[in-house]
């Protein structure tokens, strides 16, 4: 009758150790996968959320997707006179209507802010058109080409990337991104450089427009694109026909 | 063949086992969160809480699914085990429910309030779930952009692994509602435990899930490591249950048209216990009883638990996996039960153990 086990009746003495033993082992499997597994796991990203902010500026609708540019306070720089700060409604849509029909206007927005290195995206409901201050400089809307350059990287929506989520980017987020994107959120190609370093580029076509529906079947994977970078203020953008974009091996 | 229906049967010890399973999967959940924002205050960054927490249940059910399907061949290779099997299906509706969690949030226990159209009461612990995080709030409904989002099907890099997950969830949501001895009793124990072997197609899936989600994105060595080494390891303690399982079951002892088969001393079984022989390709549990031997199908009528592993309690043959007993003679559950397991024709001779290969008719009560 040695060590024989059946729930209704008594523990025989020989199983409580045995038990014991199991039970530590338990204990210590699951302490050492709590506590190690979250560094094996990709939820990290650099991205932030700032806290709700209001913002004024012009508002644009591009170079791929809307935008409103904030002058840069003090001395401009070369080149870079605004802060472009891309738009997104709530979720993962473009600005609804109360925003896009001040396009071209001056506007005060609010909303919160996510920001990943150059890049800034704010979520906004809402845009109030005012009259712009005095001495506001122009918006440039042609851009300054930086010439022609063949890039390696991943498109990623502008929104999850630059902070809502993380790590953002990669295969596990590939179903967000394209639902952002195709809500209208505007495309982002993100490359990594061998330094460790990354660029980011809002993706346009050679007619300038947003190439969002056409990528869809694209996002969150290995690409080459060849196309003419162009800065407008601190954002790059790759002026690139999607035809023309070469998956690569993942 | 009936049952007496009882929501469940609990007895002191089934309440410490399932303590001891809710405890262990808190204090991971607990140590994963905490430790995410460890790191994330370490490197300086923020950190985003509905992914940790997503993917702290994720791995959370994985990892018990893991423990849950150990059972089975360890308590095969040990009986010490047994006292882990007894109480396994409240582990796999935990895993399910750690499942649900991963892929609905805890934005499920606001349901019965949306339905109504009334305002959920804000859960501290409330997070979206893998599908409404992803999916939601966009140009499509969740489900709809679940299931057409990601069309790469012809390649294994961009697979849309999530569909997977939705197939481990759906055997695993099976298994959780057929877990009572109700559908165990209405669909018999074969037709149940069929449905239960589907448990290997969901493991297989969710292998896949994991290892096209998070490994492809995630190119972590030790996560590769952790998730082969999980699978390597379930693989090896089945085959090696297997094999042990196996070997005896060639050797069936009977002869074509044999009418009483030798099949051992009475000295070599020990008193109060069993041994299992197979005979015309059905296994018997011999047991012995001081000078006494008797003969019963080793298949338990409950689960199909290996009757010969059990011990005699008070006349009766236990089963070793739940405790369902059977009378040595009659192989009838005592009353009020119902059960009944066929019997052997037994003779000894000079101690020596002959069994009639031909069953009588199991005794109805
Ligand atoms: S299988 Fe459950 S008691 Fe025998």
């Amino acid at each position: 009758m040695n060590n024989f086990f059946v729930h209704y009746r008594p523990l025989p003495p020989g199983l409580k150790r045995f038990l014991l033993l199991v039970l530590t082992v338990l204990v210590t499997l699951i302490v050492v996968l709590g506590f190690w597994e979250p560094s094996l796991q990709n939820q990290y990203g650099p991205g932030r959320r700032q806290p709700v902010k209001e913002l004024s500026g012009w508002l644009l609708d591009g170079p791929g997707g809307a935008q409103l540019l904030v002058p840069q306070p003090g001395q401009t720089t070369q080149g870079q006179t605004f802060n472009r700060v891309l738009l997104a409604g709530p979720g993962k849509t473009i600005p609804p209507p109360a925003v896009m029909d001040h396009v071209g206007d001056w506007v005060k927005v609010r909303g919160s802010l996510f920001s990943r290195g150059p890049l800034d995206v704010m979520n906004t409901r809402k845009a109030t058109p005012m009259r712009p201050p005095l001495g506001t400089p122009e918006a440039n809307v042609v851009g300054h080409s930086e010439g022609e350059f063949t890039l390696r990287g991943e498109i990623v929506d502008s929104k999850c990337f630059s902070g809502v989520m993380k790590p953002g980017s990669g295969k596990a987020h590939m179903g967000c991104a394209i639902r952002c994107i195709s809500g209208g959120v505007p495309a982002v190609f993100h490359v990594r450089r061998e330094d460790g370093s990354a660029l980011d580029f809002v993706l346009i076509d050679d007619q300038n427009q947003t190439v969002n529906e056409r990528v869809l079947p694209l996002v969150a994977q290995p690409l080459e694109l060849k196309g003419e970078v162009i800065r407008f203020d601190n954002l790059l953008a790759i002026r690139a026909n999607p035809e023309s974009y070469q998956p690569l091996k993942p | 063949m009936s049952h007496q229906y009882v929501a469940v049967q609990w007895t002191r010890r089934k309440f410490i086992y399932d303590a001891i399973l809710i405890g262990l999967m808190a204090l991971y959940l607990l140590a994963f969160m905490q430790t995410s924002h460890w790191i994330a205050d370490l490197r300086g960054i923020e950190l985003e809480t509905d992914g940790v927490a997503i993917r702290a249940y994720g791995s959370a059910a994985y990892i018990l699914l893991h423990l849950t399907l150990a059972i089975g061949p360890l308590s095969r290779l040990h009986p010490w085990f047994h006292t882990l099997l007894f109480n396994r299906r409240h582990m796999g509706v935990m895993v399910f429910l750690l499942g649900a969690i991963h892929v609905s949030g805890w934005t499920l226990p606001s349901q019965p309030w949306i339905w109504f159209g009334m305002r959920t009461p804000k859960l501290p612990w409330a997070f979206y779930g893998s599908v409404a995080w992803y999916n939601n709030f966009g140009d499509l409904k969740p489900l709809v952009s679940l299931f057409t989002v990601n069309r790469h099907f012809g390649s294994l890099a961009l697979f849309p692994f999530e569909l997977l997950g939705v197939i481990g969830l759906i055997v695993l949501f099976v298994m959780a509602a057929i877990s009572h001895d109700f559908w165990l009793a209405n669909l018999t124990a074969p037709v149940w435990k069929a449905i239960h072997m589907s448990v290997y197609v969901g493991y297989a899936a969710l292998v896949g899930h994991v290892l096209l989600g998070a490994l492809q994105t995630n190119r972590n060595p030790w996560l590769a490591v952790l998730v082969l080494s999980g699978a390597l390891a379930l693989l090896t303690l089945h085959l090696l249950s297997g094999w042990r399982e196996w070997r005896p079951d060639r050797a069936d002892l009977a002869q074509p048209g044999q009418s009483w088969v030798d099949v051992g001393a009475l000295q070599d079984i020990a008193d109060g216990a069993a041994k299992v022989v197979m005979l015309s390709g059905e296994r018997v549990a011999v047991f012995r009883r001081g000078g006494s031997v008797f003969a019963l199908s080793n298949v338990c009528q409950h689960q199909n638990g290996p009757l010969g592993e059990g011990r005699i309690v008070n006349n009766c043959a236990v089963c070793p996996w739940h405790g369902y007993e059977y009378e040595l003679d009659t192989g009838a559950s005592p009353p009020p039960f119902h059960e009944s397991v066929p019997t052997f024709p037994v003779q000894l001779r000079e101690g020596r153990i002959l069994i009639s290969p031909v069953p009588m008719a199991a005794v109805q009560r």
